[in-house]
């Protein structure tokens, strides 16, 4: 009865006290509070822990012939891509790989393996057929992909760089780079076309292959077309030259002219054209990318060993990853700092100002 | 619409009064009587009674604050509703632990004067409001007044909850020895 008493003079005070208090309330969802701000710095720290550590781990959890103790996220997209050869030592060979032609003719059948995704683990071995592009008097152009791992990057380097020489072939350009946790070598070889399975042969033991993709190109028809055309042009133009010499008046001197130039311009195109296409054909290309691992991706597909090798794998990733977080954290030690600083500061300046606010 | 023009409504005795003192201080009354109430139904009512008790108090009244004068009116109300519906079995909500805290701080050893007037126990605790440091004063309004959870009002005034207690707890006891200098309740009694 006393507390109901004092509650109900209480709901008498002044009228300016209790607007004084409602100003709180509209104040309320313009405030930056200390637990919201507690609240969201710990969840941004979660995020930035879970961002750093976790997307590595579930990638090598989530299947064993996809770990990779350098970190995973390099990979994804070839596996999600389902080209994974996944085979342990280098088999630069059609069944190993994803391999199709890309021709107008669709002249699948001419190819060992085209047209059948194929992979090293769940289909048998076909002896392949040799494919012999130049001899075959076609025009096919062949481009490949490939990615792989390796325990000694500069050994690596160095020997592929030598076997490009060897075959004649070049490098077309070339990048090595630090990945995080590994260093990874990228670089795109040219290498004439008739030596490009030996070339590839001639590197299994570089490193372990854990994608392969090879595309074939068929440009017969439209090699054959533009020669056809070219022939053609060249007869006009042998014409053309002939009625300018026999041409005896300016005005067909000048119209005489004027079609000579159209057609070497056309000539001239077309011949740059046979050009570039010849040399895609007599060169094979390959863009190679290579990771500097500690760990080789497995090759066997039994459950348990996958599970050994996860487990194996994911200590390792583990490792790096706890590496990987520390070097970032100090890498960016005063950015942090300067951040907390201005934070700090920043704080006590509102507080401050609130205080005097609030009198 | 401004608070003069309604109030002029409600002179005229336009039921349009009614309508625009909802749409401007519904969501305000309503926060008060949820707060002692819990209850969206018995919130909601109390809104409409303090419409009709607006219109009923107006004239003769003519408030210099509308905004505060809807309020106590809204709060008066749901209190009186919430004896109605718990009698003295005071259940959960803020206006329950309000209680509590204030029971705590006047119940064990002194006794408000019976026959006190309440006018006169109000001016006491203006005049104790006063002296108060605005911080202070607001929170103890909004714990009091507006029965406003210890967590709210730690958000609103950016600190911790420990700290608003801690506040609340030094107000009330300074409130106590207000009280009892002035006469408006005994000691040991």
């Amino acid at each position: 009865m006393k507390t109901d008493k004092l509650i109900d003079a209480i709901g008498n005070i002044d009228d300016r006290f209790i607007e004084e208090a409602h100003k709180t309330k509209e104040r309320k969802r313009f405030s930056l509070s200390w637990p919201t701000v507690r609240n969201v710095a710990v969840a941004f720290g979660c995020f930035l822990l879970a961002v750093t550590l976790l997307p590595n781990m579930f990638s090598h959890a989530s299947s064993a012939n996809k770990s990779d103790s350098a970190g995973g996220a390099y990979y994804d997209g070839y596996y999600t891509e389902g080209m994974n050869g996944g085979a342990s030592g280098y088999k630069p060979s059609y069944e190993a790989s994803t391999s199709y032609v890309s021709d107008e003719e669709a002249t699948y059948a001419a190819e060992p393996g085209s047209g059948n995704y194929s992979n090293a683990y769940d289909s048998p071995t076909p002896e392949p057929a040799e494919p012999d592009l130049v001899t075959a008097n076609k025009k096919m152009i062949v481009r490949a992909n490939m990615t792989a791992e390796t325990q000694g990057l500069d050994e690596t380097i160095t020997k592929l760089v030598t076997q490009v020489s060897a075959f004649g072939g070049y490098v077309q350009k070339s990048s090595t780079y630090d990945a995080g946790s590994a260093r990874v070598y990228e670089a795109t070889y040219r290498i004439p076309a008739d030596k490009y399975q030996a070339f590839l042969d001639s590197i299994q033991d570089a490193g372990n292959t854990v994608s392969y993709f090879e595309e074939t190109e068929d440009i017969t028809n439209t090699y054959t077309d533009i020669e056809a055309r070219l022939n053609s042009l060249k007869a006009q133009e042998e014409r053309v030259t002939e009625l300018y010499k026999q041409a005896d008046s300016i005005e067909d001197l000048m119209n005489i002219e004027e079609r000579l130039s159209d057609l070497r311009y056309e000539i001239e195109y077309y011949e740059a054209q046979i050009r570039n296409y010849d040399l895609l054909v007599a060169y094979s290309t390959l863009t190679i990318s290579v990771r500097e691992t500690k760990v080789y991706t497995p090759t066997s597909t039994s459950f348990l060993t996958r599970l050994k090798n996860a487990f194996a794998n994911g200590w390792h990733n583990c490792l790096d990853n706890i590496g990987d977080f520390l070097i970032d954290f100090v890498y960016n030690i005063w950015t942090i700092l300067f951040l907390a600083v201005l934070g700090y500061v920043g704080y006590r300046v509102y507080r401050r100002i609130r205080n005097k606010r609030n009198g | 619409m401004e608070d003069l023009k309604i109030i002029e409504l409600y002179w005229n005795r336009d039921e349009e009064a009614i309508r625009e003192t909802q749409n401007k201080y519904g969501n305000y009354c309503y926060s008060i009587a949820y707060n002692i109430l819990y209850n969206n139904e018995d919130a909601q009512e109390i809104v409409n009674d303090t419409c009709k008790a607006t219109w009923d108090a107006i004239p003769p009244a003519h408030p210099q604050n509308l905004s505060t004068f809807i309020g106590k009116i809204t709060r008066n109300l749901s209190i009186n509703r919430l004896r109605y519906l718990k009698a003295d079995k005071r259940g959960g909500g803020e206006v329950a632990l309000s209680f509590d805290e204030l029971e705590g701080c006047i119940a064990d050893t002194q006794s408000i004067h019976e026959d006190q007037d309440n006018s006169e126990l109000t001016e006491s605790i203006d005049r104790f409001l006063a002296t108060l440091k605005q911080e202070q004063r607001q929170m103890f309004v909004c714990r009091y007044w507006y029965f406003d959870p210890i967590e709210e009002i730690a958000v609103r005034f950016n600190c911790s909850d420990s700290k608003v207690k801690m506040s609340l707890k030094r107000t009330r006891e300074k409130l106590k020895a207000h009280l009892i200098k002035e006469g408006v309740i005994n000691e040991n009694r």
